[in-house]
């Protein structure tokens, strides 16, 4: 871990973004035991650098795509919470009026391009979005988020041949957690994916998704290349699923003793707490006045969500079409 | 010698090379009169009605219902009780010759032309020959040469004519000017420079009707006489919101709504008309012109047009023809109307007696060209 | 009015359109042929020459042409116009359309509504479609039924170089998916289509022919088989009315349920296989809405429920005739 030339009040907000996703998650699982979070959710705590060090680098404008495990990217992004806890709720008030649910948060005003119930779907739709870029000249970038399962969806081999060919601002931002669902990655994937992407001639950075300063760099490096019209960058995230594949998942396919080590050896809020309390960047106090600011934020998210009207029946009908006769 | 007189299908509008028969009005074997409504017959625009040209009965139906033919195909066979089985045999025999001989090869003898005037073109039909004074026909609002398809092959029996399609309608290009009625005025003179540059006779409908009066306003020395149907500026009467309606229907069923006003009979109107009607109106640039021609033709207040001055300096005759049951623009009353105007009400009609009286309209048109 | 072939009319309108609004750009595979390559440029202008002159014209920039990647180049178009370009994407024949099927309708087709309204897809997705080339099972389908199918997709099947190319500039100004079938055995018709540029709404039936004895729905290529029908039935005393719906998605319910309260006897000619397809549909919307005016059973014309065959006798079996119109016509005229 390297000490970052990141002003103070960034640094703050690096902790206050993971520390958010984090507190997020675990409080939707809470909720969720209440049975008043309707379906399933995907977890994405533990692995809240790689989102936050990668989005760290975007502006507004540029464009993100998410998978299935979608609030940690759409946190990371600037997606309002409020909006996102009462999605989840299924109200009115919800980022998309309650009627796309977890799986569907999407916010295109703050390039947030959706989350996506098929995996891998986001790749192409994502270089769709750096292609727009790149023809309307504007120097934004786009990054594709996805899961060590979809890399073997054809068309995320398709994704980095088009990124490729058609030299497109885009960065596949590939977070690998070991397991696809309930399948562990090395059961399923041959070769490895760095030289997937490789075999494409895109250049590939794997990194360990727990350092949020090596996240920053690597993607710092990727976003660049892109800005500046040097094509697509592949970065390897290796992080760790805390949760089962969905929330009700039992998780029983690892093991007590694997799951706690997880927890004990791979958190990015620890590690990132011990860095800057080694190199003198932060104090133990700020942090923790963060935590409390991240509950009462929380807090209110989830009572606004509980108190939200559902969405009118006539919404139903709504919006299938900008027009259709 | 038997009477055997033929049913055919007519020419009307220049350019028509084929009609339907929609719906036979009597049967085999039914006495006919002469004049009487026989054969109801399928055009681009509406329905038309064939009468009879003899007295007798009928004795064959040739063309069955739903069946196209072309122009001058035998539909029927009208005889005298003399004719037997065997005449008329030979006759329906000896008319599928004349049909591919060319005699009725002049139906596509008539094409429209573009003449280019200054900004774009004008479009017009011209058809007849021989006379020194032209009739120019002149549509209304919305319309185009095709108005007078009931009209200018009758007319061009004996006398020269040009049908014309005004800037921004039919195949010629809109103008772009502050006073629109005046920019239209001075194309078409332009377009028909060639055509007439002597006198001609003007008969014009509706909005036409103001076109046709700056003509006269502008050459009164080239003006044999004036025929208006419907027109505008006579009146501060009219149905506005028929404008407005046409405009902005873009879909089938309520432009027929819309089409349906101009007609006291609106199940003559064809689908062919609205269809033809719908792809002139979808065409780029055409709403607007038609927004900047119904400026020119009425405001919330009524008629912004006036042309009774204009027909009351006119030494030339002039005549209306107002349908009683004109819902658009409604029939004045004699006494706001210029004296040297003669007026002529068909009753039974609405805004749209050249196709739904045509051959009222036509012997008026015959009459008043002969005075001037 | 100049007589130009539906292939032109389509070219016309894709020039045109390109021509005033820059964020129109297009992809597929081989849309100018001879990229990458050392000899002609724009060899093939389009697998069926539709897009031939428009490299000329706009560039590689916007014109692409594309690996053999549906899926990738289908949901980039998607994603492309999530973020404010109109793409046209073309999948060269609609029998592809399993290997992008998600981008379509699990993607495309879903954004705005699952995004709670804050999201539109302007793109258009062009695919040849249907019988009579004797090119075999997967380059024939007629799957407008699937498409029809998914709430946020619009359907569109001109039937004429006319409506070919008003459609096609609706489809590009329209700011919801298109799917815009082009019938392949359709390219070379000719008819009056002018100069100018005009848009035809979707959701609005044409009436090609009116009657009053029977009335004939036909889909796509199915109008001039219904068209001919109509003209021998003609012959025979029967007077048809031929409607054209244009768009399955939205379809003009108000004209069909109109023209068959008045008439009557239906038949519907449509060259899909027969399961689910719009034939069914149409019919079901006559049996639920104008029961008691139906004086006959709605008869449908339909492909048989088998792929296309290869061999040209069985292939001509295998699509609808003039004949098959007619006779089931007759079957239900006038009892």
């Amino acid at each position: 871990m390297s000490g970052l030339q990141l002003p103070h009040d960034e640094l703050v907000s690096v902790y206050r973004t993971m520390r958010m996703i984090r507190r997020f998650e675990e409080r939707v699982m809470d909720e969720m035991s209440t049975g008043d979070i309707p379906g399933n959710t995907h977890l994405y705590a533990g692995q809240e650098a790689s989102a936050v060090g990668v989005c760290l680098h975007l502006n507004e404008d540029d464009y993100i795509s998410s998978t299935h495990r979608g609030h940690g990217h759409s946190i990371a992004k600037g997606v309002e919470i409020d909006g996102m806890m009462a999605e989840l709720f299924g109200k009115a008030s919800g980022t998309c009026g309650g009627k796309g649910g977890s799986q569907h948060i999407a916010d295109i005003r703050k390039g947030m391009l959706g989350a996506n119930g098929i995996v891998a779907a986001g790749a192409p739709i994502t270089c769709g979005a750096a292609l727009s870029a790149k023809l309307q000249g504007t120097r934004q970038v786009a990054v594709a988020f996805a899961g060590d399962g979809a890399m073997n969806e054809g068309v995320m081999s398709e994704s980095f041949n088009l990124a490729k060919i058609w030299n497109l601002p885009i960065v596949f931002a590939i977070e690998n957690n070991g397991f696809g669902e309930a399948t562990a990655n090395e059961h399923v994937s041959a070769g490895s994916f760095t030289r997937r992407a490789e075999s494409f001639d895109i250049p590939a950075i794997e990194v360990d998704g727990t350092d949020v300063f090596a996240v920053y760099t690597a993607a710092g490096e990727a976003v660049e290349r892109a800005r500046n019209g040097g094509g697509p960058t592949m970065l390897h995230i290796l992080v760790p699923r805390y949760y089962g594949h969905y929330s009700g998942d039992p998780d029983n396919y690892r093991t007590p003793e694997e799951k706690a080590a997880m927890r004990q050896e791979r958190d990015c809020l620890v590690k990132f707490r011990k860095h800057v309390k080694e190199v003198s960047l932060l104090d133990t106090a700020e942090l923790d006045a963060v935590d409390d600011a991240v509950e009462e934020e929380i807090d209110r998210a989830v009572a606004a969500a509980r108190a939200a009207p559902l969405p009118q029946l006539s919404a139903l009908l709504t919006d299938v079409y900008v027009k259709y006769l | 010698m038997s009477l055997i007189e033929a049913v055919t299908v007519p020419k009307w509008g220049m350019t028509m090379t084929e009609g339907t028969i929609t719906q036979w009005m009597v049967g085999e074997g039914d006495a006919i009169l002469r004049g009487q409504e026989i054969l109801e017959i399928e055009t681009t625009k509406v329905t038309n009605v064939v009468e009879s040209t003899a007295s007798g009965t009928l004795r064959r139906i040739v063309l069955k219902e739903g069946t196209t033919a072309p122009v001058g195909a035998l539909a029927g066979v009208i005889t005298d009780d003399a004719a037997t089985q065997d005449e008329i045999e030979a006759f329906i025999a000896s008319y599928a010759d004349r049909l591919g001989s060319g005699e009725d090869g002049d139906a596509s003898a008539a094409t429209p032309r573009a003449v280019a005037v200054e900004g774009g073109a004008v479009n017009l039909l011209e058809a007849g020959e021989g006379s020194d004074d032209v009739v120019l026909f002149l549509h209304g609002f919305g319309g185009d040469l095709t108005t007078w398809l009931f009209n200018q092959p009758e007319i061009a029996q004996t006398m020269r004519t040009i049908a014309v399609d005004l800037p921004g309608h039919g195949n010629s290009t809109p103008v772009q000017a502050a006073d629109v009625l005046d920019a239209i005025t001075s194309a078409v003179l332009a377009s028909i420079q060639d055509a007439a540059p002597a006198r001609f006779h003007l008969v014009a409908h509706s909005f036409g009707g103001a076109v046709a009066a700056s003509i006269a306003a502008k050459e009164p020395s080239r003006v044999a006489s004036v025929t208006l149907i419907a027109p505008i500026g006579l009146g501060k009467e009219i149905n506005r919101d028929f404008l407005i309606d046409f405009i902005a229907a873009e879909r089938r069923r309520p432009l027929l709504g819309v089409l349906e006003r101009l007609f006291a009979d609106p199940s003559k109107i064809t689908n062919d008309m609205v269809e033809g009607t719908l792809r002139f109106k979808r065409l780029e640039g055409v709403p607007e012109a038609l927004t900047n021609i119904a400026g020119a033709i009425a405001n919330e207040t009524g008629q912004v047009q006036a042309i009774g001055e204009t027909l009351a300096a006119l030494a030339c005759p002039v005549m209306l023809i107002w349908g009683e049951g004109d819902q658009i623009v409604p029939l004045p009353n004699r006494d706001n109307l210029p004296a040297n105007v003669e007026m002529r009400v068909i009753p039974g009609v609405g805004h749209m007696p050249q196709m739904e009286a045509s051959s009222a309209v036509n012997d008026a048109i015959k009459e008043n060209t002969r005075r001037g | 009015m100049a007589k130009k072939s539906f292939r032109q009319a389509l070219n016309e309108a894709l020039h045109s359109e390109m021509a005033r609004d820059p964020s129109v750009i297009m992809m597929g595979e081989d849309l100018t042929g001879g990229a990458g390559a050392k000899g002609v440029k724009d060899a093939w202008g389009g697998p069926f020459g539709v897009t031939k002159g428009l490299l000329d014209a706009f560039g590689p920039e916007r014109i692409r042409d594309t690996p053999i990647s549906e899926a990738a180049f289908i949901g980039a178009a998607a994603g492309a116009a999530l973020t404010g370009m109109r793409p046209i994407a073309e999948i060269m024949f609609v029998d592809f359309a399993g290997v992008c099927l998600d981008q379509i309708m699990n993607q495309a087709a879903k954004f705005r509504y699952m995004f709670g309204g804050r999201a539109k897809t302007p793109l258009v997705i062009r695919a040849t479609y249907g019988a009579g080339s004797r090119s075999g099972s997967q380059h024939t389908q007629a799957l407008y039924p699937i498409f029809t199918h998914i709430p946020g997709l619009k359907v569109v099947i001109p039937s004429n170089p006319y409506d070919a190319k008003g459609l096609l500039l609706q489809a590009i100004r329209d700011d919801d998916p298109v799917i815009f079938l082009e019938h392949k055995m359709l390219y070379d018709t000719v008819g009056e289509v002018p100069d100018a540029s005009y848009t035809i709404p979707f959701g609005e039936a044409r009436v090609v022919r009116d009657g009053k004895d029977v009335l004939i729905v036909a889909i796509g290529r199915m109008v001039g088989v219904a068209e001919e029908a109509a003209r021998q039935l003609a012959a025979d005393g029967i007077s048809a009315c031929v409607i054209d719906p244009r768009t399955t998605s939205p379809l003009d319910e108000d004209t069909l349920l109109e023209e068959a309260e008045r008439i009557g006897r239906v038949v519907i000619v449509d060259e899909a296989n027969p399961r689910c397809s719009v034939a069914t549909d149409i019919s079901a919307l006559f049996a639920d809405k104008c029961f008691d005016a139906l004086k006959a059973p709605i008869k449908l014309v339909t492909a048989p429920h088998t792929p296309v065959p290869y061999a040209p006798n069985l292939e001509d079996a295998y699509v609808p005739t003039p004949d098959a119109v007619v006779k089931a016509a007759k079957s239900i005229a006038r009892r």
